[in-house]
């Protein structure tokens, strides 16, 4: 899942402090499972801008809204949705980066002769599990060739923070990163998890080099299937 | 603002203050009266919105008693 | 306790508002303790007392008000 945090209050609202009618509109999936984005946090930042702006003598309005996901237009191609945005002046999304893009792009073409102004609440982290309550972790950088198989489960690539593809290195000690004990070092995990498994072997073969064209390193990517195009 | 009464919100669990309030009342144990008591079944269950809407409603203190 | 952590961030969220902290507060009153209970309105009640009205509800009421006149 996308993981995000909310901003801090005072930079929110400075992005909104020359508008007078305020949307704060929630993601339902990811930002809302992370407890950042979702209806409950749209309910408490709308509140939290209604009451600060209120005792300093502004007057706005501040409403809230949810959409299931901002990532896809149809959860946004609702009539009456779509005429509440019209109202608005401004839109803090709290849904993660892609949201925020996606929603300001949508609605700027759903909604015709007036600008939407889109901007955002959160600042989103990175793509992780969630590991115990209210603690969510790292777990992939999404670099578009999954080497998993080989290291027992356990990425290399994001949880090293070299992106090792042959480890450890002379900096692992006691099974921690040398950059902090906080941070496992992940060869020191592969080498454990694969010994368990009795296939250490597999990473007795050296890995020479790696293509990174299918991670960023090649641009913003796409993913096309023509199988799903009408 | 010498006529200034202030209100005051007091959410309360069933089990520890609810009931505490309750043996106040039975006792004749005197307290102010700007208090006005949410009943809860388990104070894990106030939420943030709750809190907020309480000061939005213009309420000027809340307590929360478990 | 959940409820004591959740006050507390609550209490940070009133710090950004500008309503400041103090106006909100969780407290350990156990059934038996009806003194305690007492005690703890009459504290809080002093408190806001010292901390003066609700800014929000002050602004609500003169923009009724205004709009009256």
């Amino acid at each position: 899942m996308i993981t995000a945090e909310r901003k801090p209050f005072e930079e929110i609202k400075e992005y909104v402090r020359d508008y007078k009618n305020i949307m704060v509109l929630g993601c339902g999936t990811c930002v809302a499972v992370c407890q950042a984005g979702g209806e409950k946090e749209a309910e408490i930042l709308a509140s939290e801008l209604r009451l600060t702006f209120g005792s300093q003598g502004k007057r706005v309005e501040v409403n809230e809204e949810t959409v299931v996901r901002q990532c896809d237009d149809e959860f946004m191609a609702d009539p009456a949705f779509l005429e509440k945005v019209k109202e608005a002046d401004v839109i803090i999304s709290i849904a993660c980066g892609v949201g925020v893009q996606h929603a300001c792009n949508f609605l700027n073409r759903a909604i015709e002769g007036k600008p939407i102004r889109v901007v955002p609440g959160l600042n989103t982290t990175f793509m992780g599990a969630n590991i115990d309550l209210g603690l969510w972790e790292e777990r992939c950088l999404g670099c578009g060739d999954c080497v998993l198989e080989r290291t027992g489960g356990i990425c290399p690539i994001t949880r090293c923070a070299k992106s090792l593809l042959n480890g450890p290195c002379g900096g692992s000690s006691g099974g921690k990163c040398e950059l902090s004990t906080d941070i496992d070092c992940a060869w020191h995990l592969i080498i454990e998890r694969l010994e368990t498994l009795g296939e250490l072997e597999r990473i007795r073969p050296v890995e020479m080099y790696r293509d990174w064209r299918p991670s960023h390193s090649g641009g913003p990517r796409k993913i096309l299937r023509e199988d799903l195009r009408l | 603002m010498e006529d200034y009464e202030p209100r005051i919100v007091a959410m309360l669990c069933n089990y520890c203050a609810y009931s505490a309030a309750d043996l106040a009342g039975v006792g004749r144990i005197q307290y102010p009266t700007n208090v006005r008591i949410v009943y809860y079944l388990c104070t894990g269950k106030v939420e943030i919105i709750h809190i907020l809407k309480t000061f939005e409603a213009g309420v000027d203190a809340v307590f929360v008693g478990g | 306790m959940r409820a004591q952590k959740r006050v507390e961030y609550t209490k940070k969220l009133l710090d950004e508002i500008g309503l400041g902290n103090e106006r909100l507060e969780f407290f350990y009153i156990a059934a038996s303790e009806a003194p305690l209970f007492a005690e703890t309105v009459r504290k809080m009640t002093e408190r806001a007392k010292n901390l003066g009205p609700n800014p929000y509800r002050m602004r609500l009421q003169q923009e009724g008000r205004k709009d009256k006149e």
